[in-house]
């Protein structure tokens, strides 16, 4: 931990600020009074063992801690026909499933329910750190929802029911299905394995009948396996030999069936050999890589999902009658609704009459209210914050945030250019295999034809290129899947390999560099008569009933809010020039050089702002578009990873030359119409570079598309989010970096996979065609070389940054 | 070695024992979350209400 930072979410703590809570005996720093207040809730409730376990910190907790909003949207959950939605009775108590809104590691799900479990009226509370669901039972006689939820919602963690719409029921049912056939393949092939040694070391001084009933015993632990476990593998072999397109699963299926049926028939005639360890073996290792891709797969998708549920369940809709209140099932498009002050809205609309500013950070993540009126298109998930708002319904399902949440699962459900590669490498490879495997059974057919079956059979298996058709897939999942941890969405997979090949990038400057907002960066006096201090407070006054970015700078400078500053007399504005009043007395002036230059004759100094009176200049204002916080870092990290920045900016080529030599940045382009900056990017592009664009401005739209991978800012336009590859949440640049790490990871973790495989494939490929390879050896072979291909791709999700 | 006759019987039965439990353990949920459980232990459940206790 940092000195200086929120013993609770290790955010900065803002100056002049002293809020501490005693904690392991001793006082910790807090950065806001939400964070004082979960972290003292936790302390008097003795779980302090939260701050010893977790593994991340905690989210910053903003304001108000259980907001009106939310209270009311918790209180209406009390309602028996909307509890009836979610819930399911379980006797005298209620059972729900929430999705929590917070939780950031194992510990946060110790915390929530330790502390449900103290709650009067609490049956049972389970928590699921990986998917952040929470299962509750409870008695509705002695505790209402409502009070279950507000007091979670103090320690910091908001639950609301989880829509069962929106839940995978069909991820669970196969995921258990793997597990169960895991667990029957495993406890199967344990007994038959130590029935094989005891048949391959007694079998000297065993008697023929013992022989022969441990031979039975085997085909009795291996058929469920065969019969049951593998069962998904003869599907999936089946429906793509329907499409024309035979997998690894074909090669995989008749070498099962095959093995098990000779195996068989030896048992039932003892003549030959039994493979029956090397068939339930090689069946519980395929399963095992499936269950891996399968859970790597999910994973991304869980968390997204939970995005949808911040949306309440019922709206009020106008009609002739008046207000009532439905489900928002029953809404249609057209219709109107009224959406209270503090109300979070469930659907897309268009304001038709009141106007007010609502808070989009569902949307963007940024809390700043944003002024809307009639004819306006506000989005589900934004929230009301002052006037009441008659909203026409434009969509009820298909809204914005579902929208982006299916963006995110359709990027991890596009197959990606490498993928689509080696799945056709794979398909050739599959068919090959089958050529090669027939006329390895022929020629040993007519040579020894005692073994013939045993060879083809180590052909089949040894060589099934399952390593080489995971070797992809599973790199870019576990790719997608960290970007997303780090706060990049990818919107399509090709976004990793496009990654990996950049050696420039370049920035727009506002808004993406900077915060976007101006702050005063130097007050030069010219008189005696005056200090800094009191500059601002003059220019304040003048400035306080004004609303543009330069006012607000001013005010925030002097340190002055809007209601106790007093306003200055007779003041006249100029819009877009300068604004003149009387303060204490004396009339001054404050705007543009021309414009001082206008209303006074001094010779006037070169500020972006001056302040004058009739006798003489006071004084000269600055001001900066300070760079985001971490803009400096990720211009040195990106340094390191051998990406080389550039600015390309519309605002003016002084403004951006200071920016990028603070930054030390070399590239420094101004005055940039979109059309020089696709010029640019294209440029760069015929010298051979690979170019990542970020921005989120409207006229970044064509350069983004035109780069060859690009992210956009999410508190941009809707148009640069649209053409971007990529989203950037939140407010930090770093995850650029991390994104661009992991685009080079993966392709690294791609190539070495493939090598292995291939490699791996080629050289036991002429081992098991010559009959040198036991079964038993090629199952281990091909088992282990396709863990090593998934393993291997775990190593880019636990990525570091 | 007759013994085999009556033991492996045995062992296939506890088998089938093992794998109804886990079928059991499965469908209830139990393989869900296996990040979480692993650090479960590492909590104080029942530590003393009495923080005022210099501890240890």
């Amino acid at each position: 931990m940092t000195q200086g930072s929120c013993f609770h979410c290790h955010e900065p703590i803002p100056d002049g600020l002293d809020l501490t809570v005693e904690i392991f005996n001793k006082p910790r720093a807090m950065c806001c009074l939400g964070c004082h207040a979960v972290a003292e809730s936790i302390v008097s409730a003795g779980l302090t063992d939260y701050y010893k376990h977790r593994t991340d910190v905690a989210g910053k907790v903003e304001g108000d801690l259980v907001p009106e909003a939310l209270k009311l949207q918790f209180q209406r959950l009390d309602m028996e026909e909307i509890q009836d939605e979610f819930c399911t009775n379980e006797g005298d108590f209620k059972e729900a499933l929430l999705s929590l809104d917070g939780v950031r590691c194992a510990a946060c799900a110790w915390l929530i329910e330790k502390h449900l479990s103290r709650q009067v009226g609490v049956v049972r509370a389970t928590v699921n750190s990986s998917t952040h669901r929470l299962l509750l039972r409870w008695d509705p006689a002695k505790a209402a929802l409502s009070q279950l939820l507000s007091s979670l919602a103090n320690l910091g963690y908001q639950a609301l029911p989880y829509d069962k719409e929106v839940e995978d029921k069909s991820y669970q049912d196969r995921k258990q299905s793997f597990l169960i056939r895991i667990g029957v393949a495993a406890l199967a092939s344990m007994q038959v394995m130590m029935f094989a040694v005891a048949l391959y070391f007694g079998v000297f001084d065993m008697e023929p009948h013992q022989q022969s009933y441990l031979r039975w015993v085997s085909l009795l632990m291996a058929t469920p396996v065969i019969c049951y476990a593998a069962w998904p593998f003869y599907r999936s072999a089946v429906t793509s030999l329907k499409a024309g397109h035979p997998n690894m699963d074909v090669p995989v299926s008749i070498a099962l069936i095959l093995a098990f049926v000779a195996s068989s028939y030896a048992t039932i005639y003892q003549t030959g050999e039994v493979y029956f360890e090397s068939i339930s073996m090689f069946t519980f290792f395929l399963l095992l890589g499936r269950y891996a891709e399968l859970v790597a797969r999910h994973r991304g998708n869980a968390r997204s999902a939970n995005a949808v549920k911040l949306l309440p369940a019922v709206v009020h809709r106008l009609t002739n009658a008046g207000v009532e209140t439905v489900p928002v099932k029953q809404v249609l498009a057209g219709e109107l609704l009224l959406l209270k002050p503090g109300e979070t809205l469930a659907v897309d609309g268009i304001i038709r009459s009141g106007h007010s500013h609502v808070d989009l950070s569902v949307l963007t993540g940024e809390h700043e209210p944003i002024a809307k009126s009639v004819g306006d298109t506000v989005f589900a998930g934004v929230i009301n914050q002052e006037q009441p708002l008659e909203i026409e319904v434009t969509e009820v399902k298909d809204t914005m945030v579902a929208s982006i949440v299916r963006m995110q699962e359709q990027a991890l459900a596009s197959r990606a250019r490498p993928v689509q590669f080696a799945d056709k490498v794979a398909r050739y490879f599959v068919v090959a295999l089958l050529i090669v495997a027939s006329a390895t059974a022929t020629f040993w057919y007519f040579n020894r034809p005692e073994d013939a079956l045993w060879i083809t059979l180590a052909v089949l298996v040894a060589t099934c290129p399952c390593a080489l058709s995971l070797a992809t897939p599973t790199a870019i999942t576990a790719g997608i899947s960290r970007l997303g941890a780090s706060g990049v969405i990818a919107k399509t997979a090709d976004l990793l390999d496009q990654l990996a090949a950049i050696d420039r990038i370049a920035f727009d400057k506002t808004g993406t560099l900077t915060h976007g907002t101006l702050s005063v960066s130097n007050v030069k006096t010219y008189t005696g008569q005056f200090d800094q201090q009191q500059v601002l407070a003059i220019a304040a006054s003048l400035e306080s009933g004004a609303n543009h970015p330069l006012a607000d700078a001013i005010l925030v400078a002097a340190n002055a809010d809007k209601q106790t500053i007093t306003v200055a007399n007779n003041i006249e504005l100029a819009p877009g020039f300068g604004v003149s009043g009387d303060v204490d007395g004396m009339a001054v002036y404050l705007g543009s050089p021309q414009y001082i230059a206008q209303h006074t004759s001094h010779s006037v100094p070169s500020h972006r702002v001056v302040l004058a009176s009739n006798d003489a200049v006071l004084a000269g204002l600055d001001f900066i578009d300070p760079p985001r916080d971490d803009a400096q870092q990720l211009v040195e990290q990106l340094t390191e990873l051998g990406v080389s920045a550039a600015i390309v900016s519309g605002d003016q080529q002084s403004h951006t030359a200071q920016l990028a030599n603070t930054l030390a940045i070399d590239d420094a382009i101004g005055n940039c119409t979109p059309e020089d900056k696709l010029a640019w990017v294209k440029q760069k592009q015929c010298r051979g570079d690979n170019v990542l664009m970020v921005g989120d401005g409207i006229n970044d739209g064509p350069v983004l598309s035109q780069a060859n991978a690009s992210i956009a800012i999410s508190t941009g336009t809707d148009i640069a989010k649209r053409s971007a590859d990529a989203v950037l949440l939140g407010s930090k640049l770093m995850p650029i970096a991390t994104a661009v790490r992991v685009g080079q990871q993966t392709k690294r973790i791609i190539r070495q996979n493939l090598g292995w495989a291939l490699g791996y494939n080629l050289v036991v490929l002429p081992l098991a065609v010559s009959g040198m390879l036991p079964p038993y050896i090629a199952v281990i072979g091909m088992s282990a070389s396709s863990l090593i291909v998934v393993v291997n791709a775990m190593r880019i999700e636990s990525m570091k940054g | 070695m007759a013994i085999i006759y009556v033991l492996i019987p045995i062992a296939i039965l506890f088998i089938c024992v093992a794998i109804g439990v886990f079928i059991w353990a499965v469908k209830s949920n139990q393989f869900d979350d296996l990040e979480r459980h692993g650090t479960s232990v590492l909590f104080d459940d029942d530590q003393p209400d009495d923080k005022d206790k210099p501890s240890q």
